[in-house]
């Protein structure tokens, strides 16, 4: 998934509801409100990257000294790869529930104009 | 990297103890924050064997041997894992006082892991040759719980040599630092923290970079208090008397610890979980901060956004006048507009003295005519001189000449004896000429005897006619003189008429011109370094220069101090441009004299001076000049001679006080132009900044548009999906068609096009060529070059090019993983909150 100020929102692990007011309300903000949360978001999502590949490396250094991980030219490589896929398969588990969110939300909306409709007076 | 270089820890630098632990100093914040990272927080464990023992550094195929190496001591390894399991927060709590003090390590200790540690002497040792601290002489306060200095008690800091310890720590390192080569780790990367990406943010907010004590008390509490802190693998924490003991219903609480049991990978998940938390908490709370538009809270800058904003709009709206180099423009203009009405007003009081100037021409014309056509000098006046002369014609006419008869008596003489001679051979021709006709003589032609009887005479007589010569010589003379005189008149007249206007602006300061040109050529502090040929050549710059050294050593600090100097020097100058005037506009012999006798003490005068003779009355000039020194004879038989006198002096004086008063208006125009020169040189230059800042400013704008901003991050963190094409250091060549004909001109590695166009998006404008112009006048390659060097820590040495750095970005990238996701998105990042900085301070 390509790496956007919207997929970041939806990938970093906001409580639900703010997550999706702040996907409906970020393009009515004003240039500097954008500004500046989108650096946030962006500094946040990489301090958390980093802090996940730190903990990857030191994780596997743990093994390789227990013997169960091997220290190799592409050891890196792997705890990379490793987080990589770990970030996408949150920022696709993310987004998933973050746009059934949003869609659960729209479908509240029209179902509640159809009820309101359908009590309105015929003539 | 600083490894090996230099002591990591050097074991006799200073060490304090703080409440929680020991603070190290170490030399730098790399190598401080690596040593913790390779050496206090190994990542093998088992790095160290024992305490002293010197590790051999490790081969590829021995790694794993390394990694399952028992140590001498298993409470080793379990320090040491104590040490790590801790050290969720024993890191991180380092690590985070790196950021502002730089080059502290704290090392943090828990009370009990203290204990621990102190306890068992092969920790101790090892902790000691570490840190070079003393566990013997700390202790955890009963009371406060808080690790304490024994009182009274003289810490034995290291009884190991202090090289030793260094070398081993250092031979550890570079074994750690082979390692991680080895298995690809990036060892730049290393040095910095995952809240770095956080806190070297210079955009974002202060309040959301917290200060470092704040982030590490906060991701304490977060982990202590909400994941549970340290655990051991059977999941009791640190407080428990069953911690690393064994499982509850199974282990004998009071038993000793067995910190091999220590959760480590749990204890590092959970810290880092914690860490986690944090960070987006305070996203979260920044976040709906900025959302709500209540910029009050916890100083959470946006303020400074817009004030960075609002000032790059002013700046690229009114650039002019918003920016450093549009203000000294604009006060540079000031400047011009009241230096040209000054110079205005002062060439306007030359007007007056041009006037005058003119009616001298007369006078001059007069003066030439006869000293070259008549040979006279001018003793007094032009008037007089001419009387004299004509006189003296006249006396010559009719009175004496040479010592003789006058010219008339003399010509009168002549013509008689000429008329006698002239007469007797017309006589004598006629009566000759008749007999030869053989008729009377008066029928005889006369004009033919005449002519013949006027040769006759002449011959005999040739004074006559020279005689003649000399008489209507002088009379010519005498006619052409009285016309002169006439014109003489006239001029004086017309000089009078002009002259009461010069002398209304006269400033009266010739002796001001004269004190200040002596102060400077002949000082009285010592031999001059100013002649007056430099009085003249030399610029005011330069003269100011002389002016505040020995000997003269002028004070020129303040405003009043300047404007003092600047005067001394301006009338100096003017006092020497007078005197060269006066070489050439020589004045009456007499007028000369009698001035000088006045005004000059060397030929007997000197209490009176130029403006005394230009403001006392006559009556008040004749007392003076009645008393010593001067003692003019009181005689009423030379009063008028004395009248006459004084006015000779006193039309020198003005002429001198008129001829300051020009060279004066002469030198402040000059300097006035000078100043004007400097001040239009100021205003070229800040338009030209002007003119190259509109660019940076207009760019920057859009870098700072939200929209644009997050296309570049997207597109940064994409860039090692092709990689080849963003660091190609290869020119694009001068024909190659997929450029336009601007790019093609540039002709810059490849990858300069591919770092406008990630920034600018401008391959995708209508006018390429046009905007890629506008962009390269800004950011020409090697400027870009400097730019992604600082923004992403390339480690270039200068001068180096846009290839260089394009190849030691992928090499970063490619090879060492310096680079990668985190760094690509900071270095953008940074480079434009640095460009936004830059314009800001414009």
């Amino acid at each position: 998934m390509t790496l956007t100020t919207r997929s970041i929102i939806k990938i970093l692990p906001f409580e639900e509801g703010f997550k999706t007011d702040l996907l409906d309300l970020f393009e009515q903000l004003d240039d500097d409100q954008k500004l500046v949360i989108q650096q946030i978001l962006w500094d946040t999502y990489f301090a958390i990257y980093k802090g996940a590949l730190e903990e990857k490396t030191q994780e596997a250094m743990v093994k390789a000294g227990e013997g169960k991980e091997k220290l190799d030219k592409e050891f890196y490589l792997r705890v990379e790869q490793e987080i990589e896929k770990e970030m996408q398969g949150v920022a696709v588990k993310q987004s998933e529930s973050v746009d059934l969110g949003i869609a659960r939300k729209a479908m509240e909306l029209i179902i509640k104009e159809i009820r309101a409709s359908k009590k309105k007076p015929r003539n | 990297m600083g490894l090996g270089l230099k002591t990591q820890i050097d074991p006799q630098e200073p060490r304090v103890i703080a409440a929680q632990g020991v603070v190290v100093h170490g030399s730098d914040r790399g190598t401080v924050r690596a040593f913790w990272y390779d050496t206090l927080q190994p990542n093998l464990r088992r790095i160290v064997t024992t305490a002293g023992a010197i590790m051999a550094p490790p081969t590829l195929g021995g790694l794993n041997a390394i990694a399952t190496q028992s140590p001498a001591g298993g409470a080793m390894a379990g320090g040491i894992a104590a040490v790590v399991g801790a050290a969720g927060y024993g890191v991180h709590r380092a690590v985070q006082s790196f950021h502002r003090r730089g080059t502290e390590l704290s090392i943090t200790l828990r009370p009990e892991l203290f204990t621990a540690m102190k306890a068992n002497p092969a920790e101790k040792e090892y902790f000691q040759a570490m840190t070079g601290m003393d566990l013997d002489s700390l202790q955890v306060n009963p009371t406060t719980n808080l690790i304490e200095k024994i009182p009274g008690r003289i810490a034995v800091e290291t009884t190991r040599n202090a090289n030793t310890v260094r070398d081993e720590i250092r031979q550890g390192i570079t074994a750690l630092r082979s390692l991680y080569a080895d298995i690809g780790l990036p060892l730049k990367s290393l040095e910095s923290t995952p809240a770095d990406v956080i806190l070297r943010n210079t955009l974002t907010t202060t309040g959301f970079q917290q200060s470092e004590a704040r982030w590490e008390k906060t991701i304490i509490d977060q982990f202590d208090a909400n994941r549970s802190g340290v655990r051991d693998i059977w999941n009791n924490t640190a407080d428990s008397p069953l911690f690393c003991v064994g499982p509850l219903g199974l282990a004998m609480p009071g038993a000793t610890p067995d910190y091999d049991n220590l959760d480590t990978i749990g204890n590092l998940r959970r810290f880092r979980k914690a860490e986690q938390d944090v960070y987006v908490k305070k996203a979260v709370e920044s976040i709906g901060v900025l959302m709500k538009g209540d910029p009050s809270r916890d100083g959470i800058g946006l303020e400074s956004v817009k004030a960075i904003r609002s000032s790059i709009a002013t700046k690229k709206d009114g650039q002019e006048t918003n920016t450093a180099a549009g203000n000294r423009a604009k006060e540079a203009r000031k400047k011009i507009e009241a230096l040209d009405t000054t110079k205005t007003e002062t060439a306007g009081k030359k007007t007056p003295l041009k006037v005058f100037a003119t009616t001298q021409e007369a006078p001059k014309k007069i003066e030439r005519t006869l000293r070259e056509e008549f040979k006279l000098t001018i003793i007094t006046d032009i008037p007089t001189t001419i009387d004299t002369e004509i006189t003296r014609l006249k006396d010559e006419l009719n009175t004496a000449y040479n010592g003789g008869d006058s010219l008339s008596k003399q010509h009168t003489e002549a013509r008689r004896n000429w008329l006698d001679v002239y007469k007797t051979e017309f006589e004598d021709v006629s009566r000759r000429r008749a007999a030869a006709l053989g008729t009377t003589t008066g029928s005889v032609d006369n004009a033919d005897v005449k002519a013949i009887a006027t040769e006759r005479a002449n011959l005999q007589h040739p004074e006559k006619d020279q005689l003649s010569k000399e008489i209507k010589d002088r009379d010519d003379r005498i006619q052409k003189l009285t016309e002169l005189k006439d014109a003489s008149q006239e001029a004086i007249k017309t000089q009078q008429e002009t002259e009461s206007a010069t002398l209304e602006n006269l400033p009266k300061e010739l002796s001001e011109t004269q004190k200040a040109y002596d102060d400077l050529v002949a000082p009285a502090g010592g031999a001059p370094t100013i002649t007056p040929a430099e009085l003249g050549s030399k610029t005011f710059d330069e003269l100011v220069v002389l002016a505040t050294n020995p000997p003269y050593s002028i004070s020129n600090t303040t405003p009043e101090e300047k404007a003092e100097l600047r005067k001394t020097i301006l009338r100096a100058k003017s006092e020497h441009e007078a005197r060269q005037i006066e070489i050439y506009d020589i004045s009456p012999v007499v007028q000369v004299d009698v001035y000088n006798q006045i005004v000059n003490p060397a030929v007997g005068g000197g209490t009176l001076n130029a403006n005394d003779l230009f403001t006392m009355s006559d009556a008040q000039l004749t007392n003076l000049l009645h008393n010593p020194p001067y003692r003019w004879s009181t005689d009423p038989a030379f009063t008028t001679s004395n009248l006459e006198a004084l006015q000779h002096a006193q039309t020198e004086a003005r002429k001198k006080l008129r001829i300051r008063y020009q060279t004066s208006l002469d030198v402040q125009i000059k300097d006035l132009d000078q100043q004007i020169e400097v001040q239009n040189k100021i205003v070229k230059s800040a338009d030209e900044t002007t003119e190259n800042t509109k660019g940076i400013i207009e760019l920057t704008d859009r870098l700072l548009n939200p929209t644009r901003q997050g296309e570049i991050f997207t597109k940064a963190v994409q860039i090692p999906d092709s990689i080849a094409t963003f660091t190609d250091s290869v020119d694009i060549g001068a024909t190659n068609n997929t450029y336009s004909e601007q790019e093609r001109t540039v002709n810059a590695p490849r990858g300069y096009y591919e770092t406008l166009n990630l920034l600018f998006n401008y391959q995708d404008t209508p006018n390429r060529g046009a905007e890629f112009q506008k962009l390269h006048k800004v950011f020409p390659p090697e400027q870009l070059a400097e730019r992604m060097h600082n923004a992403f820590n390339l480690g270039l040495t200068a001068p180096f090019t846009m290839k260089d750095a394009l190849d030691q970005i992928n090499g970063h990238i490619a090879v060492t993983r310096n680079i990668s996701y985190p760094q690509l998105y900071t270095g953008f990042r940074d480079m434009i909150n640095q460009l936004a900085n830059e314009v800001n301070a414009l």
